[in-house]
């Protein structure tokens, strides 16, 4: 699992033995509950309990930007930003040529789906300043401009080779504000 | 897996617990919360598997220094099971590589095909240096990717000992001189062309070859790689050369190159 450790899987382990088997069993039932529950918003294709999700349904954010990330745990780190008042898409990964992860494996055609339904003016690329993110962010820019849409990039602010979702909130909020054209 | 390698820290070292490389990063892999893994094709001891912690962090600098195709000086500290690149220092970021989708995607399908052809701790100096070169082309040419990437095969079959006999036969040795406009037997299991006699005992991986593209591999064999970047060629030529070289590097290789398929998506995409 992404962010436990052999530890940490210990710990939370030994945790759970210390104290009773029904404790371990509410967890265990509220993890299928969590799992049971989440889909995937139609449009952005975030996860969410309902779809469409409360972003794509929320009348106060403007509807001709689109900012498309890699995962949900982006989507988390730009809110907490307040830096950007649009719409989003999921594409759930990056392009990783070495490891056989191509265009078909993200979600790419639903965001040009979207694209050529409506009235979406920008699209700000915010991918990670890495190779992967990169590849994703000009193969992506060569799908859409095509469909007249301008596409953005993420200002040079964050150090190269990083993740997003580590990125403070005022680095980041930087990285929205100052996007380019692409 | 080579990534899970335990034995791939070089072994000829005293035991100190640091060490220096200069090396190319061929590719990465997120581990745990924030770190990775690196693959890195070293100078001194060939390929190697390092870890760096904290590499997706926005704090450090590292991460961005051990990105895939960035050429650098490193420092590792031993490690139980996993050596760690704890400082380095890019000494050619092959940076307009990384702004040109084509560009790019090319020389990530050099990066992964040296993969392939590499042994983990196997020192190969001269096929680092061959692989440099390329990526410099890469780096400074307007455009002439195609060319460089049927170089880059050719120069890598010959450093690997897989370079095909072009003028003799593979089976028998008896000499071959192949002329513009004929048609060759070829094998990929022998190694090169056939005579008639011999290509009569052959069925499985033999396709035929023209001699004007025989012609073609062995002159690319005979000349450096920064003489033959400049050359323009017909591209019904470097067509049947491209599928030659994939069809034997396929032989040998064995198993799905996937940066290739990128290529051909991005190639595809690029002519839409
Ligand atoms: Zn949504
Ligand atoms: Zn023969």
């Amino acid at each position: 699992m992404p962010g436990i450790g052999p530890r940490s899987a210990q710990k939370l382990a030994y945790h759970l033995i210390r104290n009773s088997k029904e404790d371990a069993k509410a967890l265990a039932d509220s993890i299928v509950e969590v799992v049971s529950s989440v889909v995937f918003c139609e449009y952005c294709q975030d996860i969410t309990q309902q779809s469409p999700c409360s972003i794509c349904t929320d009348p106060g954010r403007d509807s001709t930007v689109i900012c498309v990330v890699e995962d949900p745990i982006d989507v988390l780190a730009i809110e907490r930003s307040s830096a950007f008042s649009g719409r989003y898409h999921v594409f759930h990964g990056l392009l990783s040529p070495m490891d056989g992860i191509g265009p078909d494996k993200l979600r790419i055609r639903e965001l040009l789906e979207r694209l050529k339904k409506g009235d979406v003016k920008e699209v700000l690329i915010a991918t990670n300043p890495t190779l992967e993110g990169e590849a994703t962010a000009m193969y992506v820019k060569g799908l859409i401009a095509p469909l007249g849409v301008l596409v953005t990039r993420l200002a040079r602010g964050l150090p190269s080779g990083t993740d997003l979702e580590f990125a403070d909130s005022v680095t980041l909020a930087r990285a929205l504000e100052g996007r380019q054209e692409f | 897996m080579s990534y899970f390698n335990k034995n791939s820290s070089p072994s000829n070292l005293t035991r100190s617990s640091h060490y220096r490389v200069k090396g190319l990063v061929l590719k990465h892999r997120d581990m745990g919360e924030s770190d990775r893994l690196v693959t890195v094709f070293t100078k001194e001891y060939g390929k190697l598997v390092f870890s760096v912690r904290g590499a997706r962090k926005t704090k450090t600098k590292l991460g961005g220094h051990l990105e895939p195709l960035v050429y650098g000086d490193y420092l590792i500290i031993r490690g139980r099971s996993l050596d760690s690149v704890i400082q380095g220092q890019i000494l050619v970021p092959f940076k307009t590589i990384k702004n040109d989708l084509k560009k790019m995607a090319e020389s990530i399908y050099v990066a992964d095909l040296v993969d392939h052809f590499l042994q983990d701790a196997d020192p190969q100096p001269d096929m680092l240096d061959l692989t440099l070169a390329i990526l410099t082309q890469q780096d400074e040419l307007a455009s002439n990717g195609d060319l460089i990437m049927r170089i880059f095969e050719i120069k890598l079959l010959e450093e690997t000992g897989f370079s095909p006999a072009l003028q003799r036969c593979a089976d028998c040795g008896i000499e071959i001189n192949p002329s513009r406009g004929q048609k060759y037997p070829f094998s990929a299991a022998s190694g090169g062309l056939l005579c008639s006699e011999c290509s009569l005992s052959h069925s499985n991986w033999v396709r035929s070859i023209t001699g004007d593209t025989l012609l073609l591999m062995n002159y690319i064999r005979s000349n450096p790689v920064a003489k033959l970047t400049g050359l323009v060629i017909d591209g019904d030529w470097l067509s049947e050369l491209e599928s030659v070289s994939r069809w034997y590097i396929s032989y040998i290789v064995d198993k799905p190159i996937e940066a290739l398929v990128f290529l051909d998506q991005v190639r595809h995409s690029l002519k839409q």
